[in-house]
C-alpha cells in the first residue's frame, strides 16, 4: 500500500469521494436544520437507517431499485413531517439539552423498530442492473455503482445550489440563516419554510440510506457511526452552510478513507480531534453560514 | 485613579472608539453622554473588559488592566451595573448578595465548609440589603421584585464588591419618575471616596449627579467639562439636541 | 440556602431501602445493587456539572472508560492490587478531566455538548483501536480489592455490594459538602448568569474547570468500580450513548439534586433490567418476546421524561411539597421547584 502508487491513490480517492457524497446527502439536512432552527437532531442517523430499510421493502415489493430510490426518501420525508408536527415545534423553544435528549431517546425507538420489523441480521439491497458491473479506472476494476453515488452527490449539490440561489424558498432560507429575527419581522412565513427545509433534509437522509445500501450492509446500529460522522461534517463545515457541508463532507470523507488505510490506529481519533479543534477555534465552522457578529 | 488613555476600537472598517481618554480622580462623579450610536456602550465595555481595545490603556490606580478580563478588573476594584437588569433571577435577594459577598471576601472557591458558617458573608449580605432598603425582602426571589427594586439591587450587587470604581450603565433606564428619584438618592448617597462613572440618557440625572461630564460623538470625545460648561456649549447643543430633535 | 424540603426524609428513605434490599437480596440482587450503586456515583458526578453548574456534557462516559481501563491495565498488566490500581485510576481520571476540561470549558451551550461528545468519542475510538487494551474485545481478568485484613472476601457479592453502597454513600456525602459550600453556591450562579458572575469578579472558567475535574474524577472512580464489578471492560464504556443514558438518569431523578440523580440511576437500571426480562412482560399479560425490544420502551420513556417531566421525579415531588407548604404559610414568598433553576 503505497500512497504514491497512482492506481492505489486513485481508487482510494474515489472511495473517499463516494463517502463524501453520502456524507453530504446526510449532513446537508442536519446542517441546515442546525443553522436555521438551532436544532440538533441526533435522530438524523436513524432517518438514514430507516431510509435504507424502507428502500429494502420497496425493492422487495416493486422489484425495482429506482422505485426504492424515489419512494423510500418520500416515506422518510413524510415521517419527518409527522416528527416536525408532533415534536419539533415543541422542542424548538427548549434548551439544547432537551432537544439532544429527546432525539437521543428516538434513536432507541428507531433501533428497536428496525429490529422488530426487519430483524437484526445484516441485509443488502443489490445495486441496480445499470450500475451492477464494474468499470476500469487506471487499470483497476472499480464498481460502477460507487461512481453513481458520487454523481448523485454532485447532482444534489448542484440542485440545492440552484434551489438556494434561484427560488423563493431558497431566498427565505438564506435570509433565515443570516438573520432569523429580520425574516420573521418581514412577515414571511418562516415556519412554513422551516417545515419545507426540515422535510427536504429528511428526504435527503432517506436518499442517502437507499444510496448507501448496495455498498454497506443494512443492520440495526448502522445509524450510530454515521450520525457521529455527520455531526463532525456539520461542525467542521459550519452549521447552515451549503458549501460548508460540501467541504466538510469532502474533508471527512477523504480523511476517513485515507486514514483507515494509512494509519488505521489513529484515523478515527484524528477526525474527532479535528472536530474538537474546529469547535474551539471556529465554532461556526470553516465556511460559516452566518455573518459572525 | 481610574483612567483611560487613547483608546481605539474598530469593528472591521467601522471605527467606534477613536482616541478616547478619561481621567477620573478618586471620589469624582463623572458622567458620560452622547447621542445614540456615539459609542458609549462600546467605551463602557472597553473599560470593563468585555471588549479589548485595539490600542490604548486602561488603568485602575497604578495597575495597567488593558489586557485584563472583566473578572480580573472586578477583583481589582471595578464594579459595574448593567443597563438591562442582569441578576440571578431565580435566587433570592439574600442569595444574590451572598454571592457578591463571597467573591468580595475571596472565599467563593471554598468547597469544604458549609455556606451558613460564613458569618461575615451573611452579615455583609444583610447590610447590603439594609443599605438598599431591602431588609424585608431578603428571602424574596429576585424575579418577583418590582422592576425598580431590581434596578436598585443591580447597583447593590456592584456595591457589595466594595469597589474603588463604580460604573453605572443607565441606572434609571425604564424607571418611573418616583423610581428615578429613589435611584438618584441612592447614587447621591454613595460613599464620597468612591469613584463613579455614569452613562445616562436622562440628562437631568447626569447634570444633577455629575461633577464632570464627557460628551462622546462618533466615537470621539467632543467635549469634557463641568455641567455648566457642557450646558453652555453651542456645539453640544447642536450635536446632541439638534440632531435628535 | 438550598430550598430542599425533601432532602432529609428522602436521604433516610433511600438509605433504609438500600439496606433492606441488601439484606434480602439473592446473588443476582447483589449484582444489581452493586450496579445501581456504581451508576449512582456516576450519575451524581455528572449532576454536579449538569444540574448545578449547568454544563451539559455528552461525553461523561470518557471518564468511566478512563477509570475502568486504568484499573484494568494496572491489575492485569502490572499485577497491582486493586485498591492501589483504583487510587491511580482516579488520579489518572482527574488528569484526563483536567486536560479535556482545559479545552471544553471554553465553550458553552450546544457547543459544549458537541465538544464533549467529540472528545468522548475520541476516547472511544482510541480504546476501540488500541491493541494493548484488546481493541474492540476489551480486557478481562480485573481483580477486586483484597479485604483479607478485615476477614472479608470482596469476590462475595454480598460483601461487594455493601462496598459499593458505602462508596456511593461516601461520594454522596462528599458532593453534599461541595454543593452546600460557597463553591457550590457559586456553581448555581454560573448556571444562572455566567456573565454577571464574571462582572462580580469570579473567574468563571476556572470554576468550570474545577467542576469538570471533580466530575471527571468521580466518573473515573465509577469506572474503576465497574471494572472491578464485572471483571471485564470494553470500549463500549466510552460510547456516547452511555453518556446520553447517564444524562437521562440525572434528568429522570431531577437535575440539581444528588439524591435525585442517584434515584434516577436506580430507576433507569432497574427498568432496563426488568424490561429485558421475559417474566416482567408475561406478568403484565404481554408476550415475553417484548423483552427483546426493551430499548423501544426505554426510548419512549426517555422522550416522555424529557418532554413532560424535565424537572425530574425529585423536582416534581419538591414542587408539590412546596406548593402545599405555601398554601399553609401564605407569607412565604419562596420559589417552587428546584434550586438550580
Amino acid at each position: 500500500m503505497n500512497i504514491l502508487d497512482p492506481t492505489f491513490f486513485a481508487i482510494q480517492f474515489l472511495n473517499g469521494l463516494q463517502l463524501a457524497a453520502l456524507l453530504f446527502l446526510l449532513s446537508i439536512g442536519l446542517s441546515v436544520v442546525f443553522g436555521l432552527m438551532n436544532f440538533v437532531n441526533l435522530a438524523h442517523g436513524t432517518l438514514y437507517m430507516l431510509g435504507a430499510y424502507l428502500g429494502l421493502t420497496a425493492v422487495n415489493l416493486f422489484d425495482s431499485y429506482w422505485a426504492a430510490l424515489l419512494l423510500a426518501p418520500l416515506g422518510i420525508a413524510l415521517l419527518g413531517a409527522v416528527f416536525y408536527a408532533l415534536l419539533l415545534k415543541r422542542l424548538q423553544k427548549e434548551s439544547p439539552m432537551k432537544q439532544v435528549l429527546v432525539t437521543f431517546g428516538l434513536i432507541f425507538v428507531g433501533f428497536d423498530t428496525v429490529r422488530m420489523v426487519w430483524g437484526a441480521l445484516p441485509q443488502t439491497i443489490p445495486a441496480p442492473d445499470v450500475f451492477a458491473g464494474s468499470v476500469t479506472v487506471f487499470g483497476e476494476i472499480y464498481p460502477a455503482y460507487r461512481l453513481f453515488i458520487i454523481g448523485l452527490g454532485i447532482l444534489v449539490l448542484l440542485l440545492l445550489y440552484f434551489g438556494l440561489e434561484k427560488t423563493r424558498l431558497g431566498a427565505v432560507v438564506r435570509a433565515g440563516v443570516d438573520d432569523p429575527v429580520m425574516v420573521s419581522a418581514l412577515g414571511i412565513n418562516v415556519d412554513l419554510a422551516f417545515f419545507a427545509v426540515f422535510c427536504l433534509g429528511c428526504f435527503l437522509a432517506g436518499l442517502a440510506g437507499v444510496a448507501a445500501a448496495p455498498v454497506f450492509s443494512l443492520f440495526p446500529g448502522m445509524e450510530m457511526s454515521v450520525l457521529i460522522l455527520t455531526l463532525i461534517v456539520v461542525v467542521v463545515g459550519g452549521p447552515g452552510s451549503l458549501w460548508g457541508a460540501a467541504l466538510g463532507s469532502l474533508l471527512i470523507g477523504m480523511a476517513d478513507t485515507f486514514g483507515q488505510v494509512l494509519f488505521p490506529e489513529f484515523a478515527s481519533v484524528t477526525i474527532y480531534a479535528l472536530m474538537a479543534v474546529i469547535l474551539l477555534l471556529r465554532p461556526h465552522g470553516l465556511i460559516p453560514a452566518r455573518v459572525v457578529r | 485613579m481610574f483612567r483611560a488613555d487613547n483608546l481605539h476600537k474598530a469593528f472591521g472598517s467601522l471605527q467606534v472608539t477613536r482616541d478616547v481618554s478619561l481621567n477620573l480622580p478618586r471620589g469624582c462623579r463623572h458622567g458620560l453622554i452622547g447621542p445614540n450610536g456615539a459609542g458609549k456602550t462600546t467605551l463602557f465595555n472597553l473599560l470593563t473588559g468585555e471588549l479589548k481595545a485595539d490600542s490604548g490603556q486602561v488603568r485602575i490606580e497604578d495597575t495597567d488592566v488593558s489586557g485584563a478580563s472583566p473578572d480580573t478588573r472586578a477583583r481589582l476594584g471595578l464594579g459595574r451595573s448593567f443597563q438591562k437588569n442582569n441578576l440571578f433571577a431565580a435566587l433570592t435577594v439574600r442569595e444574590n448578595l451572598v454571592l457578591a459577598a463571597l467573591l468580595q471576601q475571596r472565599v467563593a472557591h471554598n468547597a469544604w465548609r458549609n455556606l451558613r458558617r460564613f458569618k461575615r458573608v451573611q452579615e455583609a449580605a444583610e447590610q447590603g440589603a439594609t443599605l438598599l432598603g431591602l431588609q424585608d425582602d431578603l428571602n424574596t426571589v429576585v424575579r418577583h421584585l418590582s422592576y425598580g427594586t431590581q434596578r436598585q439591587l443591580e447597583i447593590g450587587l456592584a456595591l457589595a464588591l466594595r469597589p474603588k470604581v463604580l460604573m453605572l450603565d443607565e441606572p434609571t433606564s425604564g424607571m418611573s419618575p418616583e423610581e428615578t428619584h429613589a435611584m438618584q438618592a441612592l447614587i447621591a448617597g454613595l460613599p464620597a471616596e468612591l469613584t463613579v462613572l455614569i452613562i445616562e440618557h436622562d440628562m437631568d440625572v447626569v447634570f444633577e449627579l455629575a461633577e464632570r461630564i464627557t460628551v462622546l460623538d462618533y466615537g470621539r470625545v467632543l467635549l469634557e467639562g463641568t455641567p455648566e460648561e457642557i450646558r453652555g456649549s453651542e456645539e453640544v447643543r447642536r450635536k446632541y439636541f439638534g440632531s435628535e430633535g | 440556602m438550598i430550598r430542599d424540603p425533601l432532602h432529609t426524609p428522602l436521604a433516610l428513605a433511600l438509605t433504609l431501602l438500600a439496606l433492606a434490599v441488601w439484606w434480602n437480596a439473592d446473588f443476582f440482587g447483589h449484582e444489581l445493587l452493586a450496579e445501581v450503586a456504581i451508576f449512582a456515583i456516576f450519575a451524581m458526578s455528572l449532576d454536579l456539572m449538569v444540574g448545578y453548574a449547568g454544563m451539559v456534557s455528552l461525553g461523561h462516559a470518557a471518564f468511566l472508560a478512563v477509570g475502568a481501563y486504568a484499573t484494568a491495565a494496572m491489575t492485569v498488566f502490572l499485577g497491582w492490587p486493586a485498591s492501589l490500581a483504583m487510587l491511580v485510576a482516579v488520579v489518572l481520571s482527574a488528569g484526563a478531566a483536567a486536560l479535556v476540561g482545559l479545552f471544553a470549558v471554553r465553550l458553552s451551550g450546544v457547543f459544549f455538548i458537541m465538544i464533549t461528545l467529540a472528545i468522548g468519542q475520541m476516547f472511544y475510538a482510541y480504546f476501540f483501536k488500541s491493541r494493548p487494551f484488546g481493541g474492540d474485545n476489551g480486557m478481562s481478568g480485573i481483580t477486586r480489592p483484597d479485604l483479607g485484613i478485615l476477614g472479608l472476601d470482596a469476590n462475595d457479592p454480598v460483601v461487594f455490594s455493601a462496598m459499593m453502597l458505602l462508596a456511593a454513600l461516601g461520594v454522596y456525602l462528599l458532593l453534599r459538602v461541595i454543593v452546600r459550600s460557597p463553591f457550590g453556591h457559586t456553581l448555581i450562579a454560573i448556571h444562572q448568569n455566567e456573565n454577571r458572575l464574571r462582572a462580580l469578579g469570579c473567574p468563571v472558567q476556572r470554576y468550570k474547570l474545577a467542576v469538570y475535574v471533580i466530575a471527571g474524577t468521580l466518573g473515573g472512580l465509577a469506572g474503576s468500580l465497574t471494572a472491578q464489578h464485572t471483571g471485564f471492560i470494553s470500549p463500549d464504556l466510552a460510547f456516547w450513548t452511555v453518556s446520553g443514558e447517564v444524562l437521562i438518569m440525572v434528568i429522570v431523578g431531577g437535575m440539581g439534586s444528588l439524591l435525585g440523580a442517584a434515584s434516577g440511576a436506580a430507576l433507569v437500571i432497574l427498568m432496563r433490567h426488568e424490561l429485558s426480562d421475559e417474566n416482567t412482560w408475561q406478568l403484565l399479560g404481554l408476550p415475553g418476546v417484548m423483552s427483546h425490544y426493551w430499548q423501544f420502551v426505554m426510548g419512549i420513556f426517555f422522550v416522555l421524561v424529557v418532554l413532560f417531566a424535565a424537572d425530574g421525579l425529585y423536582g416534581r415531588l419538591t414542587g408539590l411539597l412546596m406548593a402545599a407548604r405555601a398554601r399553609l404559610t401564605p407569607n412565604r414568598q419562596r420559589e417552587d421547584g428546584n434550586v438550580s433553576r
